[in-house]
């Protein structure tokens, strides 16, 4: 078994950068190691593809389990109706319905029907696609339209695209579940901010998440202007460990409105990233059992 | 949860006799109306799912019965909680403002007479009932989620 | 009474800066903030908070310690990874009752879970409903319903006749909790590709459940070529367009301290934003 390096790139905020950043370092990563695999793990809004136009090869699409009736063995009790929290069955006289979109696939109608009435059949949640840009695996789940639940699809795209060498996780805005379903994988969160008031809160809901998972993470300030003291005093209170800025550059926002990621705007910046992986790594491999607190790599 | 347009064509599905009870003019009928209050002479509620009230007007007996509705505080498919016990209340005719997709299709599957256009009172839509005055429903006139938000 | 909801189809357009310009520059409104997830409107409009609510979620599964015979059929039978030595891992439960009714001893129940706050709050631009979630935690969308229901019966108490809401990004469930009775919504748009996509799918969910919506695109110069293709998408969908506001650096200056651009109002921003208010007061 390869060595292997999963990192998740998230944001407290939309539209902190995180997906230009995201997509970066993939394309660093991938010039400098062997197997280097981009997930894009937003499944509402998949944005990866804009700055890494893989080709796609493969599609799969992702069921979950629904309850199918076996209307020659309902006799119409509506236990399962009743038990189920989701209102997602109604049992009428002669006309069992299933609302399979309200359904959390919970296996209660299932397992609990006193006739074993209940089948259990599947539903189409929405695709992962996967495909190459050079030697980098690109994947990437799709959610149908009217999908409430995310999770799912998120698991599997990882299952299938997570492997030995470079991870890297472009996890959805925000700090909710489908969030900590993202992250809940990586060896270490990447949390990208910009230095406002809005970055500094939105990096503090996200820092407390990953605290709550006990994983370890780094920032990275976005659009840094040079006053970034707001980010910075967050981070010597709270002991996440500042990997390293991007300055504003206004190209890079024109590169961005294009389908640019950072790095191809401007390639000098490609050290940085190089750097940030480097010293990804050894916080990883700092931490090896003894629980170094999330504190190791700390700021200068 | 958005739903837009998946699931939203209806299954047809067999109705045994007995779920379609009240036709017009079959006797004895129970008209439900949603409403914000406990009493007739509250005023409507624009909303099926998450109504407060199912007030039960029992054309025999020429009295009206209060029931809370129970979908008002559910956590999701709070149309069809609500059609299930309205069902269950042996209920044939609904007077409502909104009605979404899941709703309508177990009310449809039951049997129950859904009409809309309702206004001003409890009392007030059960008369424009009587008086023909509503419109009879038989698509859905809502989005889900409507009543999770909508004001009354 | 009217409400304005302010929306984008992707996260970081400016729709927070702009809902708070809205909120200087209307008069005799209540401001919501239905961005539950991530409420950054009080950075900005700093509220003195007069009154808070405790808001629960769905109920999760409570293990009484003494009644548990310790069979393990809970967690066998979970499929949410949610149980683990007898006890139950809040944040994972769905709520499905399942090991409740699976129990042989009676011993699990549901309890509502408390998994957030809305605050009623006084600031200078008016009486202000915002919320707070815990992370990970679901049901934004009923959140949000709170949100507005709260901000209604704030603008019927004072007599207010407007609602300015800053709603969530994206199109899931707390933006449709936004859509009902609301009398238009305002698209704050980015030119950017995947802002164009976003925006595309925004109008389209609002067509569907035909809320009224009026276009402004955000930082318009920075790609040109961008803002014409939303001008074109606006034009064929009949979308009314409210304005362009150029990129300003005294957004991001006056973002930075916390303050509202439109305090310089001499800023290409604040110009540009008083056009489009002017605009925006046509269509109510």
């Amino acid at each position: 078994m390869g060595e292997s390096l999963t990192v998740a790139v998230a944001s407290g905020k939309g539209g902190t950068g995180k997906t230009s950043l995201a997509t970066s370092l993939a394309r660093v990563a991938s010039a400098q190691y062997e197997r280097v695999a981009y997930l894009d793990c937003d499944v509402e809004e998949p944005n990866g593809h804009i700055f890494l136009p893989a080709t796609l090869e493969r599609k799969e699409i992702i069921h979950v389990e629904v309850p199918e009736i076996d209307q020659e063995k309902c006799d119409y009790c509506g236990y399962c109706a009743q038990i189920c929290a989701f209102n997602a069955l109604a049992i009428l006289p002669g006309a069992p319905l299933v609302f399979a979109n309200l359904c959390h696939s919970c296996a209660g109608c299932w397992t609990l029907c006193p006739q074993k009435a209940i089948r259990v059949g599947k539903r189409g949640i929405g695709v992962v696609e996967t495909g190459h840009l050079g030697h980098m695996e690109f994947w990437q789940g799709r959610l149908d339209p009217g999908v409430a639940t995310s999770p799912p699809l998120i698991d599997a795209l990882q299952k299938r695209g997570l492997g030995p060498g470079i991870n890297i996780l472009d996890a959805p805005p925000g700090t909710s579940c489908p969030v900590v379903r993202t992250v809940e994988r990586a060896d270490f969160v990447l949390l990208v901010t910009e230095p406002t008031p809005f970055g500094r809160h939105d990096l503090e809901l996200a820092a407390a998440m990953v605290r709550q998972m006990g994983l370890p993470a780094g920032v990275v300030i976005n659009r840094s202007s040079g006053d970034d003291g707001i980010i910075e005093d967050f981070c010597r209170q709270s002991g996440l460990p500042l990997l390293g800025r991007l300055p504003w550059e206004r190209r890079v926002a024109e590169g961005y409105a294009a389908g640019l990621c950072a790095v191809e705007v401007m390639p000098r910046w490609r050290p940085l990233f190089l750097d940030w992986l480097q010293r990804i790594r050894e916080i990883v491999a700092g931490r090896g059992g003894e629980g170094s607190a999330g504190n190791c790599g700390a700021e200068r | 949860m958005l739903q837009v347009g998946a699931d939203s064509g209806f299954a047809v599905l067999p109705v045994r006799a007995g779920a379609t009870a009240g036709e017009a003019g079959a006797g004895r009928m129970k008209i439900a109306v949603c409403s914000q209050g406990s009493t007739p002479g509250a005023m409507i509620d624009s909303r099926f799912g998450r109504c407060q009230y199912l007030l039960v007007y029992d054309s025999e007996q020429k009295n009206w019965q209060t029931l809370p509705a129970p979908g008002c505080n559910s956590g999701g498919g709070a149309g069809i909680e609500t059609a299930r016990f309205l069902v269950g209340q042996g209920v044939q005719v609904l007077l409502a403002g909104h009605v979404g997709p899941n709703a309508m299709r177990v009310l449809d599957a039951a049997g129950v007479q859904v009409y809309t256009g309702i206004e001003g009172t409890v009392e007030n839509s059960l008369r424009l009932y009587q008086a023909n005055r509503l419109t009879r429903l038989t698509a859905p006139n809502a989005a889900p989620h409507h009543g999770l938000a909508a004001r009354v | 009474m009217r409400e304005i909801v302010v929306l984008s189809g992707k996260g970081g357009t400016g729709k927070t800066s702009f809902s708070a310009a809205l909120a200087n520059l209307a008069e005799g409104k209540v401001l919501a903030d239905a961005d539950v997830d991530a409420a950054n409107l009080h950075l900005v409009l700093r509220p003195r908070v007069s009154e808070a609510y405790p808001f629960y979620g769905l109920p999760v599964a409570y293990i009484d310690r003494d009644r548990c015979g310790q069979c393990g059929q809970c967690a066998e039978f979970c499929r949410f990874q949610a149980i683990a030595d007898f006890s139950v891992r809040q944040e994972k439960c769905e709520g499905c009752g399942v090991c409740a009714h699976i129990c042989p001893g009676g011993a699990i129940e549901r309890r509502p879970r408390q998994v957030g706050e809305v605050y009623i709050s006084t600031t200078v631009a008016g009486p202000m409903v915002h919320a707070a979630l815990v992370a990970g935690a679901e049901n934004s969308g009923k959140l949000v319903a709170e949100v507005r229901r709260r901000a209604r019966a704030m603008a019927r108490a004072e007599n207010l006749s407007l609602i300015i809401t800053d709603g969530p990004p994206g199109i899931g469930c707390p933006v449709l909790s936004c859509l009902p009775d609301c009398d238009l919504a305002v698209l704050v748009a980015e030119p950017s590709a995947a802002g164009v996509h976003d925006l595309q799918r925004l109008l389209q969910v609002l067509q569907h459940f035909r809320v009224p919506a009026a276009v402004v695109i955000n930082k318009w110069d920075i790609a040109v070529q961008r803002t014409r293709e939303i001008e074109q998408l606006c034009a064929g969908r009949q979308v009314p367009l409210l304005g362009r506001i150029p990129f300003d650096s005294t957004v991001f200056r006056c973002l930075q301290q916390g303050q509202c651009y439109l305090n310089v109002p001499a800023a290409p921003a604040s110009r540009a934003t008083r056009q489009v208010w002017q605009a925006l007061q046509q269509l109510l």
